[in-house]
C-alpha cells in the first residue's frame, strides 16, 4: 500500500511538473520567438543567447530534469514491482507509463537531441554567418519547441488521469 | 464525480499549468537575460515580446482557463460535493483574481509605460530598470498564484474519491 500512495504522489508531482514545463515552451511558441523573429538578426541573436544562458540554473533544471527522474521512477514501479493495483488493469497502467515515456521522448530526448544542438550553433554564431544560423534556428527550434510544448500538455493530462482512475480503483477494491 | 466536472476540472489545471510555466519562464530566466544585455536591447526585445503576445492562441488559453475557471466554480456550487467542490472554488478564484486581475492591475499598465519609452537616455534606462524590478515581482506573484490554481484544481479531482 505504501509504494501505491509514493507512486501517486509521484505522479502527482510529475504532472504538476509536466504542465509548468509545457507552460515554459508554450511561451516560446506562442509569442516570445514571435517577437525576437520582429527584431533585426543580430539584436534577435543576442536576447536568445542571454536567454539560453540565463536558462542554465537550477531551478529550470531540476523542473526538467526532476520530472524526467520521476517518471523513470514510474516506469520502474509500474512495471517492475508487484503487488501494484496498477498492474492489475492495463487501463491503470497506461497513464503513468504512456505519460511518462511521451514526456522522456518528447521533451528531454528532443531537448538534448535537437534544441540544444541549435543553442549551441546559435551561440557560436558570428557577424557574418549569424543571419543564416538564426533564420535556421527561428525555423527549426520553434518547430522542436512546438513538438515539446505538445507532448508535455499530454504527458500532464495522461498523468492526471492516471491519478483519478487510480485512485478510483483503489477506493473499488476495498 | 460528474463528467462535465471533470472535464473543466482538467482543461483548468492544463490551463493553470500551462499560463504559469510562461509566467515561470519570465520570472526565472527570461527577464534576468534581457536585465544583462544592453539597456536598448533588452527594452526592444520585450516591447517586441509585448506586442507578440497578443495573440489569438496565448489569449485564448489565458483567458480561456479564466472562463472555464469560472465555469468550474459554478458547477462546483450547483452540485456541491464536500472538499473536492471546495477546492475547485478555491482554484478557480485564484486563478482569476492571482493571473488575470494581477495581469490588468499590475502587469499591463507597466507594459504600456515600457511602450512609451523611444528615445533611450538615462530617464529610459531608470524606466527599463523600474520595469524589471516591478514587472518581475507581479510576474512571481502570477507565478505562485497560477501554481496554486493547479494543485487546488487537481486536489479537486482526487479528493472527491480519497479512501
Amino acid at each position: 500500500m505504501t509504494v501505491v500512495i509514493l507512486l501517486l504522489c509521484a505522479e502527482f508531482i510529475a504532472a504538476l511538473g509536466c504542465g509548468l514545463a509545457a507552460g515554459v515552451f508554450f511561451a516560446f511558441s506562442s509569442f516570445v520567438m514571435q517577437g525576437l523573429k520582429d527584431l533585426p538578426a543580430a539584436d534577435g541573436i543576442k536576447a536568445m543567447n542571454a536567454i539560453n544562458s540565463a536558462a542554465k540554473k537550477p531551478s529550470l533544471m531540476i523542473l526538467l530534469f526532476g520530472t524526467a527522474l520521476l517518471c523513470l521512477v514510474m516506469i520502474v514501479a509500474v512495471l517492475w514491482l508487484e503487488g501494484l493495483p496498477a498492474r492489475a488493469d492495463v487501463d491503470l497502467v497506461i497513464g503513468p507509463i504512456g505519460g511518462s515515456v511521451v514526456y522522456l521522448v518528447g521533451a528531454i530526448l528532443v531537448t538534448q537531441l535537437r534544441s540544444v544542438p541549435l543553442n549551441n550553433a546559435l551561440a557560436a554564431a558570428t557577424n557574418a554567418d549569424g543571419p543564416m544560423i538564426w533564420k535556421t534556428y527561428l525555423h527549426d527550434w520553434v518547430k522542436w519547441n512546438h513538438v515539446r510544448t505538445v507532448a508535455c500538455t499530454l504527458a500532464c493530462a495522461l498523468l492526471m488521469a492516471a491519478l483519478v482512475m487510480q485512485l478510483a480503483w483503489i477506493v473499488v477494491s476495498r | 464525480m460528474d463528467q462535465l466536472f471533470i472535464l473543466l476540472v482538467i482543461l483548468c489545471a492544463l490551463g493553470s499549468g500551462a499560463i504559469g510555466g510562461v509566467f515561470f519562464a519570465f520570472s526565472n530566466f527570461v527577464m534576468p537575460a534581457l536585465a544583462r544585455i544592453a539597456p536598448a536591447e533588452g527594452i526592444h526585445a520585450m516591447q517586441a515580446i509585448n506586442v507578440t503576445v497578443l495573440n489569438r492562441l496565448f489569449l485564448g488559453t489565458f483567458t480561456g482557463t479564466g472562463w472555464v475557471s469560472i465555469a468550474a466554480i459554478v458547477v462546483a456550487l450547483l452540485r456541491w460535493d464536500g472538499l473536492g467542490s471546495l477546492c475547485a472554488v478555491l482554484a478557480g478564484a485564484t486563478y482569476v483574481l492571482g493571473s488575470i486581475l494581477v495581469t490588468m492591475r499590475g502587469n499591463v499598465p507597466l507594459n504600456n509605460a515600457l511602450m512609451r519609452i523611444s528615445t533611450i537616455d538615462a530617464l529610459g534606462e531608470a524606466t527599463w530598470r523600474g520595469y524589471v524590478r516591478d514587472w518581475t515581482k507581479w510576474n512571481t506573484v502570477r507565478t505562485i498564484a497560477c501554481l496554486v490554481a493547479m494543485v487546488l484544481f487537481v486536489l479537486a479531482l482526487l479528493l472527491p474519491q480519497a479512501p
